[in-house]
């Protein structure tokens, strides 16, 4: 059922197909030649996520661009690909960065072949998993990105990289497994049995709270908030992001983690919503902690790469507050519940917009702190000192990733983050005021590290240290230009957005609310 | 019922075929040259790649019986006879260049494998005690001597040994608990035992279905029957543990749903809960053990022995519902082929280094590309990861523990093992791309190896990405429980 080119499928397995290529090529002897097919397929799958953008209709709602084939009739499988805008974005952010990544990572040497394969492999997993409306298929992809990114972080990445790395593909493995067995119970309570995801939230199987409904609820939190990461399931995170190659580690904060907040709002919340309203306090108890718990850990850090890697705790701590006041139960009075309309939405805009400006940050963050270790071969904070003056590009572009990331106004970061704090406080006042010590606490520790590395005496060691290759500034430029834009002028892409978690908003606080004369005949 | 005057031989014509092949081969062995290797093999594999063709032929002709209700011919016993016959044909593949040096007893070795493939399809056409008890007997016996097969070795002979008695007393076990079946009931009738136990129910009855178990566990490799494995595992030529891992196991697996009525009847309650605790018990011994081996046959030997754990899921949900039986058909098939393809890359690295550690694998990425790929497809669907032929068992047996809502602890404890698993299945793949290697031997495979690797790679990755023929086909086999 398509009409016209299958934009999406196209998108998807471009990558796919320049691993199939890549392949075929000689390890040894055609390593610039693998280098360019993997930009080249890299590349053509950005250009067709923004050509993608034509015939979407940003306004309208509802899944577009779909695909449908049947694939594995005996299961009621689907091949079922769609975006919309909570998608879109995220999909556009994975195709950038990859492509990035890849472009970045010409300076890499030791078996190309491999690692463009990797790459490759991993992107068409990423795409996959934004794109996909069918359980099976969604499921097939998310797994399809653990298994690269075990071998880039083992194979490429620092001392303690084989550690990482299981450490990584079991914590993981663990989450996606509870995930299979709630989809499974999905499945099963479905009448007609179906995988699709958009046939079932139509059909809501699990709706209310029962215990079934509350098993497959934190069946699929299981998976997600590993992979978010919350706390406490946050600790295979510093050292996956620790021991992982530049580029691995800015695919893995950039698109990895926000599959796990993708999966919140496109399959926790509509799919389960009185279970999201009954559990949503504990979810956002949880958010806050992940947001105070990350910044004080990244505050202690020496490691310049683990503090924005707790940093990225902190940061999903806000996207998952956000979720939360999206779907938390309110009691009021009915114009009092109306208004709170308006909040959840904007809670939840924030965090969808939070998702892609983390991606975008943390990613050029990531691409920041390669450029020094790949000079300095360390990353000691306190090593360091007055590299403004032997480097003032690096400088330059360190500083407003760092602006932006602890939310700055102007920047990207700023934006969602007070969309978040704005919608949520209604909703969850004490939460909030708690959550916005995180803040405070990121900008201590960003400016702390900026002051010495940065500023004061210059350490003499490092005279030498070369600025920005023309390779690092492509890599990082194009993401500085999306956090001023964003910063500056975000209404395209809360148009974008809204589309989505409009209707999943309403659907949401519909689910949610009591108002005070049901409260009150309730309590008699 | 009124006797006709001649049998239907056309119910039988995979076994009266596979029984020439096997007479062939050992003729031929006789007759033939001593320097007629080459001839044997190609004797063996074609007999048994020809061998598909009867049996397919039978797809869809039942349920029917044959021989007063000996042999029974139903979609179920044709998939799984695909399954075996398929697996010697890859075994024959495997064996034909590892054991080209053998002095004596080539021949016979291919002989023996063909019974061996023989045996097992009786087993999943036995409707009869007797054509049960022999046809287990004959798959043990062949097991016995192709474990032992490599005289000079002493833990080839070991393996051998320890398999036989162990063997021997488990299916004396078996023997006695299925002729108190025959005593209690008075039919050797498979079919008909249920209904008559049912009528009267004993404690004996309890007993004697508890024998039959333990004679069927040890066949399975189940807990707490499990012991022989790793050794036999381990000592037997790598060939012949390669079908070991999985020909006996199906094979048994296929006895146990077809005594399941009658097993269940002697104690309706208990029975699915102590085969629940038994699948779980198994797939925790072979997933923990495995994790501190460092031999390759043995790690496979531990990974069987969870597998089997696995498979015995879909035997406790078949009780309830068939798809607990169109998971264990789908998953019989995608275990044959990661299995034995796992094997294959073993018996490579083996041939290679000359022993079977998996320190052997270090560097494998670099050494041969393509086979550690192969074998890192194989190890990702034997921890049941996308898009791989185990993953889609693996979603079908879970969604099928999960479909009968009492069972969905059995989900639980498949899943967490499934990430145990991963574990030391991964410490390979870490081995082969993560290490490097110092002074690794080239590896030089032979073509029939490296053409059992493809045909295993691809049909785990056609199990995986479009197994549309294989869902469909174990569906159809499914709805025998009907008639069982």
């Amino acid at each position: 059922m398509t009409a016209g080119i299958p934009i999406l499928s196209l998108m998807v397995f471009v990558p796919l197909v320049g691993m199939a290529v890549v392949l075929l090529l000689d390890r040894e002897r055609h390593v610039q030649a693998i280098r360019w097919v993997a930009t080249l397929a890299s590349g053509a799958s950005f250009v067709l996520s923004l050509l993608a953008l034509i015939p979407y209709q940003i306004g309208a709602q509802g899944m577009q661009l779909e695909e449908r084939y049947p694939w594995i009739p005996a299961l009621n499988v689907t091949y079922h690909l769609g975006v919309d805008g909570l998608s879109m974005p995220l999909i556009i952010l994975t195709t950038l960065l990859t492509f990035l990544c890849v472009v970045y990572s010409f300076r890499i040497t030791e078996r190309v072949k491999e690692y463009m394969v990797f790459f490759l492999l991993l992107e068409t997993g990423m795409l996959g998993v934004f794109c996909a409306l069918d359980f099976f298929l969604f499921y097939v992809f998310w797994e399809v990105s653990l298994v690269p990114m075990y071998f880039i972080i083992g194979i490429w990445g620092g001392p303690r990289r084989e550690y990482a790395a299981i450490k990584f593909f079991v914590y993981t493995l663990v989450g996606s497994l509870a995930m299979l067995l709630a989809i499974l119970g999905v499945y099963f309570s479905s009448d007609p049995r179906s995988f699709d995801m958009v046939e079932l939230i139509r059909q809501q199987p699990v709706a209310g709270v029962t215990l079934k409904t509350a098993l497959i609820f934190w069946g699929f939190f299981l998976g997600f908030a590993i992979k978010v990461p919350m706390w406490p399931f946050h600790t295979w995170l510093p050292d996956a992001h620790v021991e992982a190659p530049t580029a691995g580690s800015v695919i893995l904060a950039g698109v990895l983690l926000k599959m796990g907040t993708y999966g919140f709002v496109r399959v926790s919340l509509p799919l389960m919503p009185e279970a999201s309203a009954h559990y949503s306090f504990l979810i956002a108890i949880l958010a806050l902690i992940s947001i105070i718990y990350g910044a004080l850990c990244a505050m202690g850090q020496s490691d310049i790469k683990k503090l924005i890697a707790y940093s990225s705790v902190n940061h999903m701590g806000y996207v998952m507050l956000g979720v939360a006041a999206a779907c938390a139960i309110m009691s009021g009075r009915d114009a009092e519940l109306r208004d709170l309309l308006v909040s959840r939405a904007t809670a939840l805009n924030g965090a969808v917009l939070q998702m892609f400006n983390h991606g975008i940050i943390t990613g050029a963050l990531f691409f920041l702190v390669g450029v020094i270790y790949d000079r300095a071969h360390l990353r000691d904070i306190d090593a360091f000192g007055g590299l403004a003056r032997i480097m003032p590009v690096y400088t330059a572009v360190m500083i407003t990733s760092c602006l932006a990331s602890l939310g700055l106004p102007g920047l990207a970061g700023f934006v969602s983050e007070f969309m978040v704090f704005l919608g949520s406080f209604p909703i969850y006042k004490v939460i909030v005021g708690l959550a916005i010590v995180g803040v405070v606490i990121t900008a201590a520790f960003f400016l702390w590290m900026i002051q010495r590395v940065f500023l004061g005496p210059t350490n003499p060691k490092w005279q030498a240290l070369q600025d920005m290759d023309s390779g690092e500034l492509f890599a990082t430029a194009p993401l500085v230009a999306i956090m001023l834009a964003v910063g500056l002028y975000p209404m395209p892409i809360l148009r974008l957005i809204n589309a989505a978690t409009g209707p999943l908003v309403e659907m949401l606080s519909q689910h949610a609310h009591i108002t005070m004369d049901a409260l009150r005949s309730l309590l008699g | 019922m009124t006797p006709k005057p001649f049998a239907d031989l056309s119910l039988a014509s995979p076994e009266l075929f596979l029984a020439a092949v096997a007479f062939s081969v050992l003729v031929a062995d006789l007759v033939f040259p001593r320097t007629w290797r080459k001839e044997i093999v190609l004797l063996a594999g074609l007999g048994l790649v020809a061998a598909l063709f009867p049996t397919a032929r039978l797809w869809g002709r039942g349920p029917a019986s044959e021989f007063s209700g000996a042999l029974l011919v139903d979609n179920l016993a044709v998939a799984l006879k695909l399954v075996f016959v398929v697996a010697g044909a890859m075994t024959v593949l495997m064996s034909a260049d590892y054991l080209i040096g053998l002095r004596k007893g080539f021949g016979e070795y291919f002989a023996l494998l063909c019974f061996f493939v023989l045996a097992l399809c009786f087993m999943a056409s036995a409707g009869d005690l007797i054509v049960l008890y022999i046809a287990f007997e004959l798959s043990s016996i062949t097991g016995y001597l192709l474990a032992a097969w490599l005289r000079d070795d002493p833990k080839s002979n070991e393996a051998g040994l320890k398999y036989f008695i162990y063997g021997a007393a488990a299916s004396g076990l078996m023997l006695f608990g299925l002729s108190l079946l025959y005593g209690l009931t008075g039919t050797l009738e498979v079919r008909a035992l249920a209904d008559r136990l049912t009528a009267n129910p004993t404690v004996l009855g309890g007993v004697a279905a508890a024998m039959v178990l333990g004679g069927l566990g040890y066949k399975l490799a189940m807990w707490p029957f499990h012991w022989w494995a790793p050794d036999v595992y381990e000592g037997a030529p790598t060939s012949v543990t390669a079908f070991l891992s999985v020909g006996p196991k199906i094979a048994g697996l296929a006895l146990l749903i077809r005594l399941m009525s009658a097993l269940q009847s002697t104690a309706p309650d208990a029975w699915p809960a102590v085969v629940g605790f038994l699948a779980v018990a198994t797939m925790f011994t072979g997933n923990l053990l495995a994790i501190r081996q460092t031999n390759i046959k043995r790690m496979l030997a531990y990974s069987s022995i969870a597998h089997a754990g696995y498979l015995l899921i879909g035997v406790v949900v078949a009780w309830f519902s068939p798809v607990g039986l169109q998971a264990l058909v789908f998953y019989a098939a995608a275990y044959l082929f990661m299995n034995l393809g796992a094997f294959a890359v073993a018996l490579i690295v083996e041939t290679a280094s000359g022993d079977s550690l998996i320190a052997s694998f270090t560097g494998l990425g670099r050494r041969a590309p393509a086979l550690a790929a192969a074998m890192t497809v194989f190890l990702l669907s034997l921890t049941g990861i996308p898009p791989t032929g185990g993953f889609v068992g693996k979603l079908l047996l879970f969604g099928a523990a999960i479909s009968v809502p009492r069972l969905w602890l059995l989900a639980v404890a498949g899943v967490a093992n499934s990430a145990i698993s991963l574990y030391y299945y991964m410490n390979i793949a870490r081995k082969m791309y993560l290490v490097e290697g110092t002074s690794e031997p080239p590896v030089k495979a032979p073509r029939t190896l490296v053409a059992a690797v493809v045909v295993a790679a691809v049909g785990i990755l056609v199990m995986g990405i479009a197994p549309q023929a294989f869902t469909a086909a174990a569906e159809l086999s499914s709805r025998a429980l009907a008639s069982l």
